[in-house]
């Protein structure tokens, strides 16, 4: 016995891992019969397109992902069993082996997920535009290099406080408060300046909210949709991503790159402060 | 003649105004089981939680004639992760140690401490007391040379205070052993030497049979008059 076989059955004798595992699998299939109803509807529908919709549902997964990792590493909410690890083991192999068994377990899961779409969806759906592969990589890195960002995060803010709860609530506040409040404060900018009638896919051009926002590291995610371009897009030099279509360009989002490659080893440094300073 | 085991001058630690500790000294004799006494909120888990370092000094000196990995601390409400066997906890306790202590140690400390026939048990349906023995397991299954326990009797049965007393008592010579207790008479049992502790402060520091004013006195009486006189117990 040792920490990582702790953490794996911590994962797997509870709820944890075999919720993760049953939200990310539900969002393959939900992606699959979804896309059977449009293909019925419509025809011709795309492989890729299954695959957009694969990952806009399995971000439920990621929010579920969030608090299970969250109040794990808020481990020293429960004093006595935090004195029990902390006796044996250092807070650095603590914190590592958790960080490496949870975001190994996520990145498995959902690119797990995403192969599963893509096979039986090149079965049921149109394959004639099919995906290129260069950009789908580059998509991989980007998305593997924005985890990142979300590791330090979580980091952070279950450093915070010794609450799981607390921890929980604040991360998820961060992750979904940042861009509802963005996108608040964008529509109430072009309200005042009489740009509503703006398409979405420009506010972040016009909008001086919107422009700031883009530094923000979690908008580097939005490079998720390198992960389904095909080859006549790649022809065509544009990107059709839900409705939203905008140019094709490898430096999409450079200034969130910047802002994940500089802001998450502050974060995640100053997790670390805190954690390495905390007494029980 | 062997050096302390562990050596404590002046030490205090501050929580804004209050003094939890207020320059505590005390001398551990390697091999010897030393009791320490208080009140409720004297000092002792504060002490305990600083020399097992989960909590830093405000100030003093802590010298070990040991490396740190020698020591063990069971703290008074042991607790574990719910979906953990009995057997998984001490072998989980164990890998630190693992290079010294094999695998077969598991099984024979869960029988020494009673819980052998939990040993497939999941920890989260044990009682408080089962916790606590479970507690005892983990501290003892390295074999540290110096061994802190915080009330390890608190939640037993008296058979399974007895059992516990008596694996106490039998690491003398083998373990340091510094325990706080409430029960002056697992002290007067099994301790060599005893410090009595109030507000922080140290009152007495000796042997077991030192603290008595005459003859005929009790354990008990002595530390109780100790504490009424000098430490305004109320």
């Amino acid at each position: 016995m040792n920490l990582w076989k702790m953490e794996l059955i911590h994962l797997y004798r509870s709820w944890r891992g075999w919720t993760l595992i049953g939200f990310y699998l539900l969002a393959s299939i939900l992606a699959v019969v979804i896309g059977i109803f449009i293909d019925r509807a419509y025809a011709n529908f795309s492989h890729a397109r299954a695959l957009d919709l694969y990952m806009t549902i399995s971000i439920v997964g990621l929010l579920v992902f969030v608090g299970i990792v969250v109040s794990s590493l808020a481990f020293d909410s429960n004093k006595d069993s935090s004195i029990f690890l902390r006796t044996r083991f250092t807070m650095k192999q603590i914190i590592l082996t958790k960080l490496v068994i949870y975001f190994s377990f996520s990145g498995i899961l959902f690119y797990s997920g995403f192969i599963l779409t893509l096979i039986i969806s090149m079965f049921l759906f149109d394959t004639s535009d099919p995906l290129n592969l260069n950009w789908v990589l580059w998509g991989i890195f980007l998305e593997l290099i924005s985890g990142f960002f979300y590791v330090s995060l979580m980091l952070f803010t279950s450093s915070i406080f010794r609450g799981s709860v607390a921890s929980v609530l604040l991360t998820l506040a961060v992750l979904i408060g940042i861009p509802i409040i963005g996108t608040t404060l964008i529509t109430v900018e072009l309200l005042m300046r009489g740009l509503m009638d703006t398409p979405p896919v420009e506010w972040e051009y016009v909008s001086y909210v919107g422009r700031t926002l883009l530094w923000w590291p979690a908008a580097l995610s939005d490079t998720q949709a390198f992960m389904s371009v095909t080859e006549s897009e790649v022809n065509s030099g544009m990107i059709s991503f839900f409705g939203q279509v905008f140019e094709l360009d490898a430096h999409f989002r450079y200034k969130p790159l910047i802002s994940t490659l500089i802001a998450s080893p502050i974060l995640a440094l100053l997790a670390w402060r805190r954690y390495s300073r905390r007494e029980i | 003649m062997m050096p302390p085991i562990l050596t404590l001058s002046g030490l205090t630690k501050t929580f804004g105004n209050v003094y939890a500790l207020d320059s505590l000294d005390l001398i551990l004799d390697s091999g010897s089981i030393h009791g320490f006494v208080g009140p409720n909120g004297a000092g002792k888990t504060t002490m305990l939680s600083i020399v097992s370092g989960l909590k830093r000094k405000t100030s003093g000196d802590i010298k070990f004639s040991i490396p740190q990995n020698q020591m063990m601390l069971m703290p008074d409400t042991p607790d574990f992760f719910p979906l953990l066997t009995a057997q998984e906890v001490v072998d989980l306790a164990r890998w630190p140690f693992r290079k010294e202590v094999n695998v077969d140690a598991v099984s024979k400390i869960l029988e020494e401490v009673g819980l052998q026939d939990s040993a497939d048990r999941q920890v989260g349906g044990f009682s408080r007391g089962m916790k606590q023995r479970l507690g005892l397991a983990t501290a003892l299954i390295g074999k540290p040379q110096l061994i802190l326990l915080d009330e390890p009797c608190s939640a037993l049965d008296p058979i399974g205070r007895r059992e516990v007393l008596n694996t106490i008592s039998q690491m003398r010579g083998k373990s340091t052993v510094l325990f706080s207790t409430h029960i002056l008479s697992d002290v007067e049992d099994v301790c060599d030497s005893v410090t009595v502790v109030n507000k922080g402060k140290a009152l007495y520091g000796g042997s077991v049979s030192g603290i008595r004013k005459s003859a005929g006195q009790s354990f008990e009486d002595a530390v109780l008059e100790l504490l009424l006189s000098k430490g305004n117990v109320e």
